[in-house]
């Protein structure tokens, strides 16, 4: 399974803390399961080093790095720590991001541009700064966390759905621009994902049992929402040589959710 | 930690049909399903070719049939899922891989030829899927279910038409049995590679140049694809790690098209650093 594997790879995780869905932290443990060095980023220390024992304790090698990635200073201060911690970066995953849950004419603007700014921002930003040293480097893989609602819509988090359409379309002009560096971006489009016994972190109760019908009950398993686990595997191929022709797609993980946006 | 690479990503001991297996792609997914721990049983016209690639399985510590089946024949069909679970109690993966282009100019084109495209490129998927898809809803335990599509299915195709109609309907057809075959657990997935440098490709006398005219090297995001990149994508594809994934294309190709377009060939010394 060589062609799966990170083996002295060095990667980023961003929204590696596991503060929300815990995919981040997932796609952490995974690739350090696969080989990588990691650098698990995000804003809270405490659940940052908390991975990083994780891993280590599992006899992997990871580094905490705090930084608010919609800040760009801090974000080329992420470059420059995970440089002098382990001297190369050939995975990015963008992984921070998150939403608020609301019907979209009451969003507020504020609400809007957070929404935007990490998503969209923050994931432009650690792209942007990444390449800078990847290009120095002759490569690397680029791997963004995208979302089912950047494709189909979502009634109830408008500002998510759109900033995740722009990640995945910048993925694809990414992928384009960096070809010649030989950067591979892609991008994983998670559907719904549950992390087990915490159900949807800060869904409302109405939505979360309106998608819960949305699931049919014929389905098998295959109609139930996905784990952290299915993010990060798919995130794992888009990081390992086993997709090194694949560039600028985008890979939706949701079973077999997506019928009911077309049905 | 729970992950475990070859737990979530080889395929020890599933039994995997691979059709137009004794050649080019097709042959490249057959050994890579091999390597990744599966027992493979290669179909396609030619039993010369197929015990050659058998024998290689075998080498490998693999089980393999080489059983030679036109895929445009419901009962070729029949008889290569016959023969698999007779010999190996069931069936896990199927990879619908066979089919081939060609196409007259449309001026001189006959509804023959046009027929002749369709069933070599769309029926035989239908025959294959719903073949094998029979086979693992009784078997009760999920499968995988694979079609190799191609970018002619999505790219404006003018010498093609046929062909990239036929591989166009292969990646609704993948949505459509996704969806029917869903509550049981079999997912259908479509691969979609663009210009894949084949033995065959090579043979006939196209070898992708890794250098260009003024000695410098081609990117590698900028090469056409190798059978092995479309191979690793059936792997995972077949394997654990895809087990959320179905009624998804995933196209396999790079950027050749910006090393083919005349711009870029101009902007080359500004882009190249």
């Amino acid at each position: 399974m060589s062609q799966f594997e990170l083996t002295d790879k060095v990667a980023i995780v961003t929204g590696g803390g596991g503060t929300s869905h815990g995919i981040g932290r997932c796609i952490a443990m995974t690739f350090a399961q696969a080989g990588a060095k990691i650098v698990v980023v995000g804003r809270h220390e405490e659940s940052l080093n908390k991975v990083v024992e994780e891993i280590n304790s599992a006899g992997g090698e990871a580094v905490a790095i705090v930084a608010d990635i919609t800040d760009p200073a801090q974000v080329d201060g992420m470059v420059t720590k995970a440089m002098a911690a382990f001297g190369q970066i050939n995975i990015l995953v963008n992984s921070a991001g998150g939403s608020t849950f609301g019907n979209p004419e009451d969003l507020s603007p504020a609400e809007w541009n957070d929404c935007i700014s990490l998503n969209l921002n923050g994931t432009c930003l650690c792209c942007a700064a990444v390449a800078k040293e990847m290009i120095r480097q002759g490569g690397g893989k680029i791997v963004n966390i995208g979302s089912s609602s950047g494709i189909k819509g979502e009634e109830h988090a408008a500002h998510f759905a759109a900033a995740k359409a722009a990640v995945i379309n910048l993925t694809r002009s990414l992928a384009i621009s960096w070809a010649i560096h030989s950067i591979n971006v892609n991008c994983v489009s998670p559907g719904s994902v549950e992390v087990p016994d915490h159900g949807i972190p800060d869904m409302p109760d109405d939505e979360y049992s309106k998608r819960q019908k949305l699931q049919s009950a014929d389905a098998g398993s295959l109609g139930l929402p996905g784990t952290p686990q299915d993010v990060a595997n798919a995130a794992l191929y888009f990081a390992s040589p086993g997709s090194d022709i694949m560039t600028g797609e985008n890979l939706v993980v949701r079973g077999s959710e997506w019928a009911s946006a077309y049905a | 930690m729970s992950f475990n690479l070859e737990d979530t990503f080889g395929l020890k001991d599933k039994v995997a049909i691979v059709t137009g297996g004794g050649s080019g792609i097709g042959e490249e997914i057959s050994k890579a399903y091999a390597r990744a721990g599966a027992h493979v049983v290669v179909a396609a016209r030619k039993q010369e070719r197929l015990d050659r690639v058998a024998e290689e399985i075998r080498e490998m510590g693999r089980e393999s049939l080489a059983i030679s089946t036109d895929v445009t024949e419901p009962e070729q069909v029949d008889n290569l899922l016959k023969k698999t679970v007779e010999k190996f109690g069931h069936l896990d993966i199927m990879v619908a891989n066979s089919g081939g282009g060609g196409f007259p100019p449309l001026d001189k084109a006959t509804l023959e030829d046009w027929d002749k495209q369709i069933n070599l490129n769309l029926d035989s998927a239908f025959l294959c899927d719903v073949g094998a898809g029979k086979i693992m809803i009784e078997q009760g335990a999920g499968g995988k279910i694979i079609n190799i599509s191609s970018t002619a299915g999505i790219n404006l195709n003018p010498g093609l038409a046929a062909y990239a109609a036929a591989k166009a309907g292969v990646i609704n057809f993948t949505k459509t049995l996704a969806l029917n075959y869903a509550g049981h657990n079999i997912n259908v997935n479509c691969v979609a590679p663009g210009f894949t440098a084949t033995p065959g490709i090579r043979k006939a006398g196209y070898v992708p140049p890794d250098r260009r005219k003024d000695g410098t090297k081609v990117p590698p995001l900028l090469m056409p694809n190798e059978p092995y990149h479309v191979a690793d994508a059936c792997v995972f594809l077949a394997s654990e790690a895809s087990s959320h994934v179905t009624g998804e294309l995933m196209i396999i190709r790079g950027m050749l098209h910006m090393e083919r377009s005349d711009d870029v060939n101009r902007d080359r010394a500004h882009l190249v650093r």
